[in-house]
C-alpha cells in the first residue's frame, strides 16, 4: 500500500510539472503576441490578448491546487519537498508575467491609433524578444535541471534594465512634439511592464539554479545595482 | 571441450570410499580379535577384563573415527572448492574455472561446470558485442532520436538528441520535456506517424520532430532534427531574391521616370527640368554603386587572392585618416591605436576596403557627439581590426542576419543615406577569403563592435 502511495506521488509530482511546462508555453507567447497588439494597435488582437489570461489563470489555480495536495498527500523527501516549492513559485511568477502581459495589452487597447515613433517601437520589440527568449531559457533550464544556463539569465537581463532606463530619455524626447507624446508615455509604462517580465525570468532561474544546488542565492540584488 | 589432466585421475570416488570404510572396518575387527586374544591368553580377574575391554574398545574406536575424518575432509574438500568456484561463476566471473581434477565422479562435474562457464562467457559476449553495434549505431546517427513513454517520461535519448534539446548534460533524473511529451500524446492519439515543429533555447533553435507509435505499452519513438540552418537558407534564398529584384529595379524604374519626365519639362519649365536631372543623376549613382559593389562581390568569389605582404598597421592607419573628415562633419571622434605591427597575406585593396565599409557604417549608425574607435591588436595567431563605435546599436532578432546581401536592419533609414545593402556582405566575403572571419556584437542603443579576424602571415 506504501509503495502505491510513493508510486502516486510521483506520478502527480512529474503531472505538475509537465503542467507547469505548458504553462510557461503559454506565457511566452502571451507575451509575444501583447507585444505584437501594441506594434498592429489592433483592438482585436489586444482582447484576444486580455482574454488568454483566464488559461492562465486556470493553470495557476489547478497547478496551486495541486501542489497543496501534494503537501498533504504524503511528508516529501528533501529532494521532492526542494522540486514542491520551487514549482509553487514558478507557478506564481509565471501568472505574474501573464497577468504583465495583459496589462501591456491593455496599455496597446489605450493607445489604439495614436501617432507613434519607429524608434521606440523597435525598442519595445527588442525587449519583448529578450524578454520572451529568458521566459523560454528559464523554463528550458527548468526542465533540464540546468545550473548554468541559469547563470546567463542576469547577463540576459542587463541589456533589458539598460533600454528599460532609455526608454526615459526617448520619451523626453517627445517633450516639444506633443503629437507623440501621449502615445510615448502610455509606452513607457509597456517598457516598464516588459523590464519586470525579464525580472520574473530570473527568479524563475534562481529557483531552478536553488532546485539543483540546494542553495538560495539571488543572481542579482536590486538594493546593489551596477553603475 | 574437457581438459582432462591425467596425471591427477584417482578413480572412482566411491570406490575410494568404500575401499576406506573397509580397510578400516578391517583393522578395527583384526584390533579387537588381537586384543581379545591377547586378553584370553592372559587369565586375568572378570573386573581386569571388562577394564581393559573398555580401554581397547574406546582407543579403537576414537583411531576409527580419526581415520574416517581425515578420508571424509579429502572427499570435501574438492567439493567446496567447486562450490567456491561454482558461486563466483554465477556472481559473474564466467572466467573462473572449477579444478576438473580428483575422483571421476567429482571431474566429471567439474568439466560440466567449467563447460556451462565457457557457454555462458560466450552468448554473454554476443549479447554484449550486439549491444555495442546498436549502441554505435544509435551514438553515430545525424538525427536525434528519443524514446517516450505513456507518461511523457524520456526512456532512451541518444546523445544527438540529447545535444539538440539543448546542453550536453548527463541526466540523473528523467527529463521532463514538454515538446516531446506533446508530440508523444498527439501521436498516440492519433495512433499514427506525426510531425511537429518547435523551438528550443535562445537564440533560439527550431526544431523538426516526428513520432510514431511502437510497441504495446503506448510509447513513442521520436526522431529529432535540427532544421535551423536550412530553414534561415531557404528564408536568406527567399528574401534575397526580393530583395535584389527589388533594389535593382527601382532605381532603374525611377531613372526611366525621370527621363520620360524631363523629356516632357525640357522645354517649358527649366526648373523642374533641373530637378529631375538631378533626381536622375542621383538615381544613376546609385544604381551605379550597387552594380560595383555587386561586381566585387562576384570578382572575390571567382578570383585568387593575390597573395602580397600587407602591413596591417598601416592600412589602418590610412583608413581612419580617410575617415576622419567625414566623421567630423557627422559630429563624431575618430580614435585610433594599434597595439603592434601586424603583418598578413592577401590583397591591401580588399582588406582597406572591408575597413573603410566598416568605419562608414559606424559613422552612418552613429549619433553626433559619439564616438569610434579602430583598434589593430593580435590574438591567438589571428590580427584583430575592431570598429567600435557608441551608436544606435542593432536589435538581437537582426543581428545574426546582419552578413546577408541586401538584408537591411530598417529599409527606410538606410536605403536613404545611399547605402546598397552589400557593404557588410563585401567585409564577411573578403574576410572569409583571407581564410578569417567577421564578427559583430551588438546591443540596441547601446553601440556595436565589428571585428575583422586574419591570420597572420609567419
Amino acid at each position: 500500500m506504501p509503495q502505491e502511495i510513493r508510486r502516486h506521488f510521483h506520478e502527480e509530482l512529474h503531472e505538475t510539472e509537465f503542467q507547469i511546462q505548458e504553462m510557461g508555453v503559454d506565457a511566452g507567447e502571451m507575451v509575444a503576441r501583447s507585444m505584437a497588439a501594441v506594434e498592429s494597435a489592433d483592438p482585436a488582437m489586444c482582447d484576444e490578448v486580455i482574454a488568454s489570461d483566464d488559461t492562465i489563470d486556470g493553470h495557476y489555480l489547478d497547478i496551486e491546487r495541486r501542489i497543496l495536495g501534494l503537501f498533504a498527500l504524503q511528508t516529501p523527501v528533501a529532494s521532492d519537498l526542494r522540486l514542491l516549492t520551487v514549482l509553487l513559485h514558478v507557478n506564481l511568477h509565471l501568472e505574474r508575467i501573464g497577468d504583465m502581459a495583459v496589462n501591456i495589452a491593455k496599455l496597446a487597447r489605450l493607445a489604439g491609433d495614436l501617432p507613434r515613433s519607429p524608434d521606440v517601437l523597435e525598442y519595445l520589440n527588442e525587449m519583448s524578444n529578450i524578454a520572451v527568449g529568458m521566459v523560454r531559457t528559464a523554463m528550458d533550464a527548468f526542465s533540464r535541471r540546468d545550473v548554468e544556463a541559469c547563470r546567463r539569465l542576469p547577463e540576459m537581463d542587463d541589456p533589458v534594465d539598460r533600454l528599460n532606463r532609455g526608454m526615459l530619455q526617448k520619451i523626453l524626447e517627445f517633450r516639444e512634439d506633443k503629437s507623440q507624446l501621449e502615445w510615448a508615455i502610455r509606452m513607457h509604462v509597456v517598457s516598464r511592464q516588459l523590464e519586470r517580465i525579464a525580472d520574473h525570468a530570473v527568479d524563475i532561474g534562481e529557483q531552478v539554479a536553488f532546485l539543483v544546488t540546494g542553495e538560495f542565492r539571488e543572481f542579482s540584488d536590486a538594493s546593489h545595482p551596477e553603475q | 571441450m574437457g581438459d582432462v589432466r591425467e596425471e591427477k585421475r584417482l578413480g572412482s570416488l566411491a570406490g575410494r570410499l568404500i575401499v576406506a570404510y573397509t580397510l578400516t572396518f578391517l583393522a578395527v575387527l583384526a584390533l579387537i580379535a588381537l586384543g581379545l586374544d591377547a586378553l584370553l591368553d592372559m587369565n586375568l580377574p572378570r573386573q581386569q577384563v571388562r577394564w581393559l575391554l573398555a580401554a581397547g574398545s574406546l582407543i579403537v574406536a576414537l583411531a576409527g573415527v580419526g581415520v574416517i575424518t581425515l578420508v571424509a575432509r579429502r572427499f570435501v574438500n574438492p567439493i567446496r572448492e567447486m562450490t567456491d568456484a561454482a558461486s563466483a561463476i554465477a556472481a559473474g566471473d564466467f572466467e573462473r574455472r572449477v579444478p576438473s581434477e580428483g575422483s571421476t565422479e567429482l571431474s566429471g562435474l567439474g568439466e560440466s561446470v567449467n563447460r556451462m562457464a565457457h557457454e555462458l562467457s560466450a552468448r554473454l559476449e554476443e549479447a554484449r558485442e550486439d549491444r555495442r553495434t546498436r549502441e554505435l549505431i544509435l551514438e553515430s546517427m545525424a538525427e536525434g532520436v528519443a524514446l517516450v513513454d505513456s507518461d511523457g517520461a524520456i526512456q532512451y535519448l541518444n546523445p544527438t538528441a540529447a545535444r539538440i534539446l539543448g546542453g550536453d548534460k548527463p541526466h540523473s533524473e528523467p527529463v521532463v520535456s514538454h515538446p516531446l511529451r506533446r508530440l508523444a500524446n498527439q501521436t498516440r492519439l492519433e495512433g499514427a506517424v506525426t510531425e511537429e515543429r518547435f523551438e528550443v533555447g535562445h537564440p533560439a533553435r527550431i526544431i523538426w520532430a516526428s513520432g510514431v507509435p511502437v510497441g504495446q505499452e503506448g510509447r513513442t519513438l521520436i526522431v529529432l532534427r535540427d532544421v535551423t540552418d536550412t530553414t534561415r537558407t531557404d528564408a536568406i534564398r527567399r528574401d534575397f531574391a526580393a530583395a535584389a529584384s527589388h533594389e535593382l529595379k527601382t532605381p532603374v524604374a525611377s531613372i526611366r521616370a525621370g527621363a520620360e519626365t524631363l523629356l516632357g519639362t525640357l522645354s517649358d519649365d527649366p526648373e523642374a527640368s533641373r530637378r529631375f536631372a538631378e533626381q536622375l543623376l542621383k538615381d544613376a549613382d546609385r544604381l551605379s554603386r550597387i552594380v560595383t559593389d555587386l561586381l566585387d562581390l562576384s570578382r572575390l568569389e571567382s578570383e585568387i587572392l593575390s597573395m602580397e605582404v600587407v602591413n596591417l598597421e598601416t592600412l589602418a592607419k590610412e583608413e581612419a585618416e580617410r575617415i576622419h573628415d567625414l566623421a567630423v562633419r557627422a559630429g563624431l571622434s575618430v580614435e585610433y591605436r594599434a597595439d603592434e605591427p601586424v603583418k598578413v597575406r592577401g590583397s591591401a585593396k580588399d582588406l582597406s576596403l572591408a575597413v573603410r565599409n566598416l568605419l562608414e557604417n559606424a559613422v552612418q549608425y552613429t549619433r553626433p557627439s559619439g564616438d569610434i574607435a579602430l583598434t589593430l591588436s593580435r590574438q591567438d595567431g589571428g590580427a584583430v581590426l575592431s570598429v567600435e563605435d557608441n551608436g544606435i546599436g542593432i536589435p538581437s532578432k537582426d543581428l545574426p542576419r546582419i552578413f546577408e546581401r541586401f538584408y537591411r536592419v530598417d529599409p527606410a533609414r538606410s536605403r536613404d543615406t545611399g547605402g546598397t545593402g552589400l557593404g557588410l556582405a563585401l567585409v564577411k566575403h573578403i574576410a572569409e577569403s583571407h581564410g578569417g572571419r567577421v564578427e559583430a556584437v551588438s546591443e540596441l542603443g547601446r553601440g556595436s563592435i565589428f571585428r575583422l579576424i586574419i591570420p597572420v602571415a609567419d
